[in-house]
């Protein structure tokens, strides 16, 4: 069985070798867990290459709606962008949810309202955080806060699947993202008048009935508009690269993608993570090498609105 | 006469022998889609034709003067800024609108006007863009836009946000973005202004039912029986709605139909569908809101503003079919009069510590019942929202909680959970059945409450008992984060 498998993979590896790679067009997932949970048709949490043959396959299969055995262009963007919005909307639910806590944990004294004093409690152990050097301000090329203490599930050594989210809000948990949501006047350095400028804003902002204080559906409602912009913007953009995509595996520009055109990303996927080569992706398997490409859309921050 | 031909006049078979007093039923058939009213009278009274006449041009006044388009319609006039005065049962149902409006967070309004054009214009649009119906054009037609959902959330927040002044003579003032729509809760306004013709023409015994509503007003408290979903319910001088939001579409009208499904909730402008709703209260305007309310809303946050309004109550059934009851929904819609065990069910109170700490945070409370083999019977309480706190709940986590996160639906935890609130009493009244509405009254039970806080301790305790043999009040002291639990019968003198 082992044979067989190192066969069918030297079989489709020279295949895939055949075909050049215009750089990394991975439109499986970016992450071992994440093709897993895609492929694993059996839920065995293991992930042999036949398996992942098969499941591009049916996949394959179904995208190719007038079943000609090819896959044009609107095709190929139409089947990613309904998996797309199923994980947008997953992520966006699971992302509310969060929200709901989120409050809860900055209304210190329980008494369901959140006022200005408990929001600059929590700017101020925060900005104390980002400021590892001490020195009163933020700024571009300040060392990296410390990480955070490790949770308890990361102790736990068994490492669980997991989807990484397609929907990424700006961060302001690195310097860079805390310098570009906080930075007012473009200096690159945040100050803890700016700091404070800026929450306060985003706090009035909130605040609905200027009341002073925010409830949990005023602090939720505010979120959302920004968890909507973000989506807006992943989708347009993952709509655009799947176009690109197509372009990039459809090597002879036919515009029609065949199995063998569409396998070229999926090949390049599995071995990527397939770190230790056996033919079978697991959590086993080491992590790779970190590409030193552009940078990921979700370290660099954009202001709100 | 050509009016007579519009009344169906059809006598009812009795359906019970509480009912049977009641026989004579008159439909009256409205026009535009609208639902039609059905009144049914004792067999002794009747309905004569200038009643029949007037009650006809009453419904057909309700629909028309609360139609927004209607640019003869008064509400129409109101919206456009006219200060001309409103008759009175609208200008009060506004106020009333307006009353639960800040009541509830603005979670029920009668101010989105604007919204419902939102998604009109967008169902229209997208229908006209599959052409297949032939739509009559409407104004402002604009080409089809994709549903936005941060738009919807600054319609309901521009409407939500504006002033709103309720002046002498009937007229009310406030800023442009209100569009005063009342067109949800049309089917109520016609209950109401009808009941009240029928009470001044000297009925004192009738009932009218519009859509999914009905009213029953009785001068001797008879019980009005009906049957929701196979389940009976009793009910008398009030007003019953029942609403099963998940196949609703989220607009709809004589053209197109949306393939969104839900109620548009009034917070955030996007349809929601978590309940099936059965609400009762005192008017069928009330009830209507309520039900509203109910069907969008986390189950605590609208069992919470129930319970704490005596005239209300309120059933709740999640899409796995667990039911979520308010106090007093039992024996408020109990079938028969007397007031036996079965509807009365037991009380619960847990009494937590407050410990003298700087940063004291409200534990994480779950109260459930299992049965004696420890099998889920009833999930009475929980507090706390974050999954990876209620884990430190380890028993409940264990036997339920881990089942629950692990659905993909709408689970218990989202469902059911709340907020942690400092160490407030829990009071908890249970009717007795489980969370799928069976009774349970004569197995041995076991209650369990399972307290735990951030920074703090963890405490777990069992109390069995039997819900017919709860002749006197069991009480149980706790340790660490229960101070006390207490289990009564309800209605027992405390």
């Amino acid at each position: 069985m082992k044979q067989v498998t190192a066969a069918v993979k030297t079989a489709l590896l020279i295949a895939a070798g055949a075909v050049a790679l215009g750089g990394t067009v991975a439109a499986a997932p970016h992450s071992a867990s994440g093709i897993i949970l895609t492929y694993d048709l059996n839920k065995d949490q293991s992930l042999p290459l036949e398996e992942f043959v098969d499941a591009r396959r049916a996949r394959f299969a179904a995208s190719d709606k007038n079943g000609d055995g090819v896959l044009d262009e609107s095709e190929y963007v139409y089947e990613w962008e309904g998996k797309m919005e199923m994980r947008l909307a997953e992520d966006r639910k699971a992302s509310v949810k969060q929200t709901h806590i989120r409050f809860h944990a900055v209304d210190k004294n329980d008494d369901d309202r959140i006022t200005l004093d408990e929001v600059e409690a929590v700017g101020e152990s925060s900005f104390a955080r980002m400021d590892a050097d001490k020195d009163g301000v933020v700024a571009k090329g300040d060392p990296e806060p410390a990480p955070r203490r490790t949770s308890q599930s990361d102790a736990d050594s068994a490492p669980t699947l997991k989807q990484r989210p397609m929907l990424r809000m700006p961060t302001s948990h690195n310097i860079e993202g805390f310098v570009t949501l906080y930075d007012q006047n473009g200096d690159d350095v945040v100050t803890k008048n700016e700091f404070n400028a800026v929450r306060e804003a985003q706090f009035q902002r909130t605040d609905e009935n200027s009341d002073g204080m925010l409830t949990e559906q005023e602090y939720v409602l505010e979120f959302e508009d920004r968890l909507d912009a973000q989506i807006k913007k992943t989708y347009d953009g993952q709509i655009k690269q799947t176009y690109v995509r197509f372009g990039v595996l459809d090597t002879d520009e036919n515009k029609k993608m065949t199995f063998a055109e569409y396998m070229v990303s999926g090949f390049a996927a599995f071995n990527r993570y397939d770190t230790n080569g056996d033919g079978f992706l697991t959590l086993a398997d080491p992590a790779p090498k970190p590409r030193d490409r552009e940078q990921n859309t979700t370290t660099t921050a954009q202001a709100s609105e | 006469m050509a009016l007579r031909s519009l009344l169906l006049i059809t006598a009812l078979a009795a359906l019970a022998s509480s009912v049977s007093a009641f026989a004579e039923s008159y439909t009256f058939p409205a026009s535009n889609g609208q639902s039609s009213p059905v009144i049914t009278l004792n067999s002794n009274s009747a309905l004569n034709e200038v009643q029949r006449t007037n009650i006809e041009a009453l419904v057909k006044d309700t629909y028309f003067s609360l139609d927004r388009n209607n640019i003869h319609g008064v509400l129409y006039a109101l919206n456009q800024g006219e200060n001309t005065p409103l008759p009175n049962w609208l200008y009060n149902a506004i106020e009333r609108c307006e009353k639960w409006f800040h009541k509830t967070e603005g979670n029920v309004s009668c101010r989105n006007g604007a919204l419902y054009d939102y998604w009109r214009d967008y169902s229209h649009g997208k229908s006209t863009g599959q052409g297949t119906n032939p739509i009559p054009s409407i104004k402002n037609n604009k080409t089809t836009q994709p549903l936005s959902r941060r738009e919807v959330r600054r319609l309901a927040r521009v409407a939500r946000i504006a002033d709103v002044h309720f002046k002498k003579e009937n007229t009310i003032e406030f800023s442009a973005p209100i569009q005063w729509d009342l067109s949800a809760f049309a089917s109520a306004l016609v209950i109401e202004r009808i009941a009240d013709f029928l009470a001044s023409a000297g009925f004192a015994n009738f009932h009218i039912s519009v859509d999914t509503l009905q009213t029953h007003v009785s001068s001797s408290d008879v019980i009005w029986q009906s049957k929701i979903d196979g389940d009976a319910i009793g009910f008398s001088n009030a007003t019953l709605a029942h609403l099963k939001p998940w196949q609703q579409p989220a607009y709809s009208d004589r053209y197109v139909t949306s393939q969104e499904k839900g109620l548009i909730s009034h917070s955030d402008g996007w349809p929601n569908a978590r309940f099936e709703v059965i609400a009762l209260a005192s008017t069928a305007f009330d009830a209507a809101l309520l039900s509203h309310f109910g069907a969008t809303k986390p189950a605590q946050q609208s069992l919470d503003l129930v319970n704490s309004q005596p005239s209300l109550a309120l059933k709740l059934v999640d899409a796995n079919g667990r039911v979520f009851t308010s106090d007093t929904f039992a024996s408020r819609t109990a079938v028969n009069d007397e007031t036996g065990t079965a509807s009365n069910g037991i009380l619960i109170d847990v009494a937590l510590p407050m410990f003298d700490i700087a940063d004291y945070r409200g534990p994480y409370v779950s109260v459930w019942i299992s049965d004696d083999k420890n099998r889920l019977v009833k999930s009475l309480a929980l507090r706390g929202t974050s999954e990876r706190w209620l884990s430190e709940l380890r028993t409940w986590w264990r036997r339920v909680g881990r089942k629950e996160a692990g659905r993909n639906s709408e689970s218990l935890i989202d469902g059911f959970s709340g907020a942690t609130k400092k160490n407030t009493p829990l009071h908890i009244a249970w009717d007795g059945l489980d969370d799928y509405g069976n009774t349970v009254i004569d197995k041995p039970l076991v209650l369990h409450v399972e307290v735990a806080r951030e920074h703090g301790g963890r405490s777990y305790e069992k109390v069995s008992f039997a819900i017919d043999g709860l002749t006197q009040p069991i009480e149980v002291k706790g340790d660490n984060e229960i101070a006390s639990i207490k289990l009564s019968a309800k209605g027992a003198s405390q």
